[in-house]
């Protein structure tokens, strides 16, 4: 039996995760939460088998930039890492792909826009 | 750093003004700016008061959102789905918009040379009869969205050389709200 991709959405707002949990368990994918930067560092090292990661900029302990830069520094291999954030900078935008993010969203999304990037990512549920 | 000059918030809030009208769009409430800088009589009760701070090298502040649930409640992406919305929902939701308020306020900035700033993580406070008030000035501005009333303070301590009518990274390229790159 096939399992579903997996999806880490690492975001601290409650109604977001919740927003994109529902719209990807709709589409068929499996999906892990995480609150913070911490615990979306600990998610990346454990769920290896993963196929995509949504991650927020702006949370509390640890932002979503340096948790990126933590675990290409360690050289853990990672799923694609998409960022979904409310802030557009490109200095930003340059940082996080230096850090290995493969895609930016900005908020707020459009649900089908959003569901379009993870497939892409991600590949089918 | 000074507090925002008179002739600079003069500026500032026709942008903030976008960022909050083109924001409560997005989800479904219609709103308009009213005068003064408080929006009028509100609820006695279940009121919401989110707070961003916003700290960089070249200005520092909070940006504070003031409304309570009835808006809360229409503009909930998960209300949309059919799920009742309690009170730690609504906060939640709040402290969401007023980040995204603060982030497009933020990208809006950065071609005047303040958009280096970090936002800290929104904090929600529920209560009674709350109103904002900035501490040297009156940097407020007040809206109605679904008709209910909503109060926007921004306290912001720039440099003395900011002036907003100034574009200094008109080059910059930005990813604007409900875009997505693929790298």
């Amino acid at each position: 039996m096939l399992m579903a991709r997996k999806v880490i959405i690492i975001e601290d707002s409650q109604t977001i995760r919740h927003q994109i949990g529902k719209l990807l368990l709709n589409e068929g994918y499996a999906i892990v939460e995480a609150t913070d930067g911490v615990e979306g560092l600990d998610k990346l090292r454990t769920e290896q088998d993963a196929a995509l990661a949504l991650c927020d900029i702006n949370m509390p302990r640890m932002d979503g930039i340096e948790m990126m830069e933590k675990i290409k520094a360690e050289g853990t291999a990672t799923p694609p890492l998409l960022v979904l954030t409310t802030e557009g900078q490109a200095s930003l935008v340059k940082r996080a792909r230096a850090a290995g993010a493969k895609g930016w969203i900005t908020k707020p999304f459009q649900p089908d826009m959003l569901v379009a990037a993870v497939r892409k990512l991600a590949g089918p549920p | 750093m000074i507090p925002l000059p008179p002739g600079q918030w003069d500026r500032m809030a026709p942008l903030l003004t976008e960022c909050f009208l083109q924001l409560f769009a997005f989800y479904g409430a219609a709103a308009e700016l009213v005068p003064g800088s408080d929006p009028g009589p509100r609820s006695d009760r279940d009121e919401l008061a989110s707070f961003v701070g916003l700290f960089g090298p070249h200005a520092r502040g909070a940006l504070l959102t003031v409304t309570s649930m009835p808006l809360l409640i229409a503009t909930h992406p998960m209300a949309a789905l059919g799920q009742p919305i309690d009170e730690c929902m609504a906060q939640d939701w709040h402290n969401e918009l007023s980040n995204q308020l603060a982030g497009r306020l933020k990208t809006k900035l950065t071609p005047h040379g303040i958009g280096d700033l970090r936002l800290t993580p929104p904090k929600c406070l529920i209560g009674a009869g709350m109103r904002g008030f900035s501490r040297d000035h009156d940097r407020a501005l007040a809206f109605r969205a679904m008709g209910v009333p909503v109060q926007v303070v921004l306290e912001l301590y720039v440099d003395e050389t900011l002036d907003l009518g100034r574009v200094v990274a008109p080059d910059e390229a930005q990813v604007a709200e409900g875009e997505f790159l693929l790298f």
